[in-house]
């Protein structure tokens, strides 16, 4: 489930060129250190929850944590889904 | 020298009300109207927003043009503030002919705008590009075509005309480059302002930031969760200082300082310290060759983000090093009305300069952590107000300042 | 008295060869009615991070401008103006598409922020933090005029020596098709592109020319057929006579008339027999497309010479001291710039 989430996350981000296996899953993927990801890609990253997975984010203050890395992101996930 | 530039009209319609007479009685009283959208067909009900209460046929009506017309909502608004603007200007072809009958004055008209006719577009998009049952309106699109609408439809004829877009501060750089014009001599008075009615386009497009308020907004309050998208239109008249008083008009005051500038720091997100609002408020300080303890009030953007707010109320500390004038903003009664946002508060600045009253910044509660000023909470009655400083920041980080004098005759020194 | 601006920098992306002006000496020649532009590496300007939210009229921007202003070795300039008439078409059209498939849900924030016009300038402006004046205009096909006329104004007013101009629009495949339904078939073809200048009140090394005046002018629908042409005869006269020229003092004219046939009457005050410049048949119809026109006659100056296929009469020309730049939207707005060789 983490490579289809790294998967889903390079096509909604366009990050072309970037391969599901060069995105380490526990590194963060915002700021300077990580993917160098910003505040779009965040509201995108909410976008991809609903559209794929029926997640509906009404905070976007919450963002920050769980897409903190690709395993935040893909335990939130699980936890949420609804299908 | 070059010329200065005094305003003798101003037009404005909004979510308070149609005419500068309206909206200075709501201003007065506070009044706002936050409402789910009626005129607006979105899946989005639950939003409150400030629209303009009359339907496209109520201001055709108003405008005393046919129901099949075919003409945006943002030029319908637009037409409605620049006819006022004209109107108290006492400015029309007759007016100016019998003014000047052996000169040829140059009027220009300028027009700021983003949605353009987005309103029509949207609801004929399939068709437009599958067959060809709408193309009558497909003319409508772009921003332009909005502008002339409104141009031809008042009673001057102009020398020049444009149409400017930076997002939230497109009417205050329309108000710029009129002033610009007149400055350099290619223009003797300019109708500059802006036009924007709300669109599914940008309702959803905010929608998809995340910074609408899912209740009536509280600028610069601690707890404020997001803007409410509003709609309207301003237009003020500039002319130079010497034709204003050739013909007899009366300037209401002077625009003495501006400043375009850009935080160029994010598409979005502004610059944490408010680095383009800093350097705007000070360039248009700089202009007018005021020191910043002469400014009286401060309209400001305030749209009641979380960003904006915090940015915008770093730099006012910023430029007013502790002794910040009264600050408000007005869009928790007229809403956000984007593009048009410069015109339509820099008509509420002169509203309230020639009333004497302060407007209030509605539904505070709750100082912002890390700024060192409160709003306005209540309007402030009986003060005279002779330096007035308008903000208006756009997305992309196109920062405006305009600031507004009390006119005095004589040489400014 | 009126500062000049010289260019000291340009470049364009087009059908033509990008960044580079051989597409005007040595053009490739369109095939067909609905042509992109041809697209550099945009690597060397960007990186990939960066360039991947943007759509190709902002990509082209930032590209143009960067070798622009690398041309006229400034690295900050102190005003950044753009014109476009249809924007951001691409993600405008991604984003309404997907907002009405999706009836207002799943709704693409990205393409939201860039379908504003706006994004362009301030895009650029980022590229290069640069807080200057910034300004984007939007009036149809006079856009790229109205940045020229803001620009020309900043410098006589204010504290201004260096100004980025742009002017660009983009297309895909779904305005391709409205254009051809709406029966735009009488372009020389239809097209996109973006150009960039850096002009500055200090002539250069390098320069190209001097742009010695820029003035604009705008006709009323409501006027009678005689009153425009009259109008349009007296404009003309005026702003010749305010540089003590006739027209026996201009070189070339360029119009553009080249992209549009049906619209021959517009330019009615130019005297029949004066040398024209053509350059529509290089870079296509959009509404912009006359900044293409300026670059072409800024090269044509700078070179001193107007090749063969792009004069009226089929001649090459060469001793040109002076152009006339003349450019209409639909007849209403009008934009004189006379340009002079350095």
């Amino acid at each position: 489930m983490i490579n289809q989430l790294k998967g889903q996350i390079i096509e909604s981000l366009n990050l072309d060129g970037v391969k599901p296996e060069s995105i380490k899953s526990d590194a963060p993927l915002f700021g300077d250190r990580g993917l160098g990801l910003d505040s779009i890609d965040a509201l995108e990253l909410i976008v991809l929850m609903e559209k794929n997975y029926g997640i509906k984010l009404k905070d976007p203050k919450m963002g920050k944590q769980i897409f903190s890395s690709v395993q935040t992101m893909a335990e939130y996930v699980e936890k949420n889904r609804k299908f | 020298m070059s010329p200065r530039v005094v305003i003798t009209g101003a037009g404005v319609i909004s979510a308070v009300g149609a005419g500068v007479g309206r909206t200075k009685d709501s201003l007065l009283r506070g009044y706002s109207n936050m409402q789910p959208l009626k005129y607006l067909d979105t899946i989005h009900t639950d939003i409150p927003c400030a629209e303009v209460p009359y339907s496209n046929d109520d201001l055709k009506g108003i405008l005393g043009l046919s129901g099949d017309v075919l003409i945006t909502r943002s030029a319908l608004l637009g037409i409605c503030a620049a006819r006022e603007a004209l109107e108290m200007a006492g400015l029309s072809n007759s007016a100016i002919a019998a003014s000047f009958p052996d000169r040829n004055i140059k009027v220009a008209f300028l027009n700021g705008t983003t949605v353009g006719g987005m309103d029509v577009s949207e609801l004929y998009y399939r068709d437009f590009l599958n067959n060809d049952s709408k193309n009558q309106f497909i003319h409508l699109h772009g921003s332009g075509t909005t502008t002339l609408s409104i141009a031809e439809r008042t009673d001057v004829d102009y020398c020049y005309v444009d149409t400017l877009s930076t997002a939230c501060s497109a009417a205050a750089n329309a108000i710029i480059m009129g002033a610009d014009l007149i400055r350099c001599g290619r223009a003797d008075i300019v109708v500059a302002g802006g036009c924007e009615c709300i669109t599914k386009y940008h309702l959803n497009g905010f929608y998809s930031l995340m910074i609408l308020d899912t209740k009536p907004c509280r600028p610069f309050n601690a707890d404020r969760s997001g803007l409410n998208l509003g709609e309207g239109a301003g237009f003020i008249v500039l002319e130079s200082e010497d034709i204003a008083k050739r013909r007899g008009a009366k300037p209401v005051a002077e625009l003495t300082g501006y400043a375009n500038v850009c935080d160029a720091f994010h598409q979005t997100a502004i610059s944490p310290g408010g680095d383009g609002a800093v350097i705007a408020m000070r360039n248009a300080l700089k202009m007018s060759g005021l020191q910043s303890g002469q400014i009286d009030y401060i309209n400001a953007h305030g749209t009641g983000t979380a960003n904006n707010d915090l940015s915008e109320g770093i730099a006012i500390d910023t430029v007013f090093c502790g002794h910040v004038p009264p600050v408000s903003s007005t869009k928790g009664m007229t809403g956000h009305p984007t593009s048009a946002a410069g015109a339509v508060e820099a008509v509420i600045c002169l509203i309230a300069m020639q009333e004497r009253f302060i407007p209030a910044n509605l539904r505070f509660i709750e100082q912002i952590q890390g700024l060192n000023f409160a709003p306005v909470a209540k309007v402030i009655d009986n003060v005279p107000l002779n330096n007035v400083l308008s903000n208006s920041f756009g997305f992309g980080g196109n920062d405006t300042s305009l600031i507004f004098s009390k006119y005095e005759t004589g040489h400014k020194e | 008295m009126e500062r000049k601006m010289y260019i000291n920098g340009a470049s364009a992306i087009s059908v033509q060869k990008p960044l580079t002006d051989e597409g005007i000496f040595n053009p490739i020649k369109a095939h067909g009615k609905f042509i992109r532009c041809q697209e550099p590496d945009y690597k060397e300007f960007m990186a990939p991070l960066a360039a991947r939210r943007m759509s190709p009229i902002v990509k082209r921007a930032i590209a143009a401008s960067m070798r622009a202003l690398k041309e006229a070795k400034v690295d900050v300039p102190d005003a950044i103006i753009n014109g476009t008439g249809i924007g951001c078409f691409r993600d405008t059209d991604g984003f309404i598409s997907g907002m009405l498939d999706n009836h207002e849900t799943l709704l693409k924030p990205t393409m939201f922020i860039n379908s504003t016009p706006n994004t362009v300038s301030s895009q650029v402006a980022i590229k290069l933090r640069c807080h200057g004046y910034n300004n984007t205009h939007v009036h149809n096909g006079a856009a790229f005029e109205g940045a020229l006329l803001d620009g020309w104004m900043q410098l006589q007013n204010n504290d201004v020596h260096t100004i980025l101009f742009g002017a660009g629009d983009e297309t895909n495949d779904d305005l391709f098709k409205i254009l051809g339904r709406l029966g735009c078939l009488h372009f020389a073809f239809c097209s996109e592109g973006s150009t960039s200048f850096v002009m500055s009140a200090c002539k250069s090394t390098g320069s190209y020319c001097s742009v010695d005046s820029v003035e604009s002018y705008y006709i009323s629908d409501k006027y009678s057929k005689e009153k425009k042409e009259k109008i349009r005869k007296e404009r003309m006269a005026d702003f010749l006579s305010r540089h003590n020229l006739t027209f026996e003092d201009i070189d070339v004219v360029f119009t553009g008339e080249d992209g549009d046939p049906s619209i021959e009457s517009v330019y009615d005050f130019i005297p029949a027999g004066i040398l024209k410049g053509t350059y529509k048949k290089l870079c296509g119809e959009y509404f912009t497309a006359s900044a293409y026109g300026f670059y072409v006659a800024a090269e044509v100056l700078k070179h001193n010479v107007l090749p063969a296929h792009l004069s009226s009469d089929g001649k090459e020309r060469r001793g040109l001291k002076r152009i006339l730049f003349v450019d209409s939207w639909m007849g209403r707005n009008y934009t004189f710039a006379m340009m002079s060789r350095v």
